[in-house]
């Protein structure tokens, strides 16, 4: 945020020095948005939360005083009121449009008051998720109209809560959450390059697809077959990461880190032999269709990049997901020690890539994944090996020793890449 | 020009508000209508006393047929087709002013013209097998029904705040009585009875 902010105060320089045209420099100013939250607009939304939250409570209290029908008409009128004045002071007076702006959220805070009330009154299941999808579905419209984030957050939580709580295997939620994020949600944040909007989305993404490779085998729980939702997941996002790194995408560095993470922790349960043994102890039900589905997004996002590099190495561990087919290569050692050395080597290849590439979260996040990897193993291998005691204070110098290492080294590398970058 | 956005924005932003509306007044109605048309039953409940974070203090109304043994109700359920989460049928008779379920289906069209509620399965039991009967590839969901649970739809009350406890002990002490309406399977608790 602060290189978007030093860039805007350059522009002018650099179009005055003849560097840059006017037009190569709004261009910039539209690429690298300044956002500003004043004081006034933090206050006043911080006070329509507190407003909201209250009125929420106010009702969750079950307050007999009222009759129900007065109960529903004041809060529809609330509802109405906060709309209506903060649509007011913003757009046709224009005199306070931070806290129209506020009052317009506390509108969408009220109206979900407002569903919760009437469950409330009629004594609906508090667990039912439709109540969510009532709040998502009359805050999103909301959300696009003025372009607001706080609706967009609203929205998208309501619309994972709904998909949380119907939790049923292949129904209406689990195929539409998917839709819904995508068309709704994913647009206006792109849109805005609403960074924190964009996390959050893409890890609802993440809510949607680890349990679905479970729920399509039509079991309970699998946790073999949850892994390797993840690692397909984790695949996807690593392609989205390079294809929106063509494209100079605002989130190209969270999306590398994100599929980072989720390959490392999807690889290191493979390494295990206990995880490994298992395979072929749950149904496959229509798990394969899953696998067919994500091997043709990738394979769609690679025709279009028409090229294969040493990046792609990640993909390979595409053979994995067959794992399930043939479970009996879950007893080999070899193979054991092979998901082993690739392990390391996917560690160690982000070190090196987050280095080469001058990414600095990939390198930090490199480096510690790396010392869990070390940490992980040295339990997993020793443990049984070692006397109690030995193994706690070898453990302990060798953790020492590794963080002072570590430490040492990411310092002296992260300086370099500052160096190379200021060449 | 200004203007023309601004009265175009605040047409868009009408139509959002009456959309709003509309879904708020489907919730009511949907509501007032079970209530209203619907018939209404007294069933016999069992109280324990939990906590929404949105709604507040509600009591949890435990009905004899939230548990179902198969072998004591009459039903038409296929042990290979029946399966969780799924939606189920309850028809009820009506002894002596009490109402008590004497069928369970999963086709909506064995219940019609009889007073019934619709639920949702949440637990399957099914005959368990010895391992010398046990063949060697045996399906789990061809296995005999014993017990079904479900959900109703009709298992929570909201009570004012702080009066749970109350409610709870002062119904703990006498029997208790839900009073629902139910119209074409859906039902709505009106309110509690008690000796």
């Amino acid at each position: 945020m602060f290189f978007n902010q030093n860039l805007q105060r350059e522009l002018p320089r650099w179009v005055a020095d003849g560097l840059i045209t006017p037009e190569n420099a709004e261009t910039l100013r539209q690429r690298y948005p300044v956002t500003k939250n004043s004081m006034t607009q933090t206050l006043a939304l911080l006070g329509s939360v507190l407003l909201g939250i209250g009125v929420i409570l106010f009702f969750a209290a079950n307050w007999e005083a009222m009759s129900r029908t007065l109960k529903i008409a004041v809060v529809v009128l609330a509802v109405l009121l906060a709309y209506g004045g903060g649509y007011y002071l913003r757009y046709v007076r224009g005199t306070y449009p931070k806290v129209g702006y506020a009052l317009i959220c506390l509108g969408s805070l009220l109206y979900g008051a407002a569903i919760w009330l009437i469950g409330q009154i009629f004594h609906l299941a508090p667990e039912a998720g439709s109540a969510f999808l009532l709040w998502y579905l009359g805050v999103i419209p909301v959300a696009w109209l003025f372009q607001s984030s706080f609706n967009l957050v609203l929205a998208l939580f309501n619309l994972t809560a709904w998909f949380i709580a119907g939790h049923y295997p292949l129904s209406w939620p689990f195929l539409f959450f998917p839709l819904l994020l995508v068309l709704t949600i994913l647009p206006p944040a792109i849109r805005k390059k609403n960074h924190f909007v964009f996390v959050l989305a893409v890890l609802a993404g993440y809510i949607w697809f680890i349990p679905l490779g479970v729920k399509l085998a039509g079991i309970n729980y699998s946790f073999q077959l949850g892994i390797i939702s993840l690692l397909l997941f984790s695949l996807v996002i690593y392609l989205l990461g390079q294809w929106a790194e063509r494209r100079a995408f605002f989130a190209e560095g969270f999306l590398q880190a994100l599929s980072f993470v989720g390959l490392f922790a999807g690889l290191a349960a493979f390494t295990f032999h206990d995880f490994l043994s298992r395979f072929g102890a749950d149904a496959l039900g229509a798990f394969p269709w899953l696998i067919a589905g994500t091997l043709a997004v990738i394979v769609l996002l690679k025709i279009k990049e028409r090229q294969l590099t040493l990046r792609d190495i990640p993909l390979l561990l595409l053979l994995l997901c067959l794992l399930p087919f043939f479970p009996q290569l879950g007893e080999s050692s070899f193979l054991l020690i092979a998901l082993n050395v690739l392990f390391f080597i996917l560690t160690l290849g982000a070190v090196y890539y987050g280095y080469q590439a001058k990414r600095p979260l990939l390198f930090n996040l490199g480096m510690l994944l790396f010392a869990v990897a070390v940490a992980m193993k040295y339990f997993d291998i020793f443990f049984a090996l070692l006397p109690r005691s030995a193994f706690f204070m070898s453990g302990g110098v060798l953790l020492l020793a590794g963080s002072f290492l570590l430490e040492y080294k990411r310092r002296d590398l992260l300086k370099s890449m500052e160096e190379g970058a200021g060449q | 020009m200004i203007s023309k956005i601004f009265r175009q924005k605040g047409i868009k932003f009408a139509a959002i508000l009456v959309f709003q509306i509309v879904l708020l007044a489907g919730m009511v109605l949907s509501s007032y209508l079970v209530i209203l048309q619907g018939e209404k039953m007294t069933l016999q409940v069992e109280p324990v006393d939990p906590r929404s974070l949105f709604q507040g203090d509600y009591v949890i109304l435990n009905y004899s047929f939230n548990n179902l043994d198969l072998s004591e109700i009459s039903h038409d359920l296929v042990p290979e087709k029946v399966q969780d989460q799924q939606p189920v049928y309850l028809a009820f008779s009506q002894k002596n002013d009490i109402w008590a379920p004497d069928f369970v289906t999963q086709d909506a069209a064995k219940v019609k013209g009889r007073t019934y509620i619709k639920g949702k399965i949440l637990y399957l039991s099914r005959k368990p097998m010895e391992p010398e009967e046990r063949p060697d590839s045996v399906d789990y969901n061809s296995l005999p029904l014993t017990m079904l649970r479900a959900n109703w739809g009709i298992e929570q009350y909201y009570v004012p705040e702080g009066q749970g406890k109350v409610i709870e002990q002062q119904i703990q002490d006498g029997i208790v009585y839900a009073q629902v309406s139910v119209y074409h399977g859906k039902s709505r608790v009106t309110g509690l009875l008690t000796e």
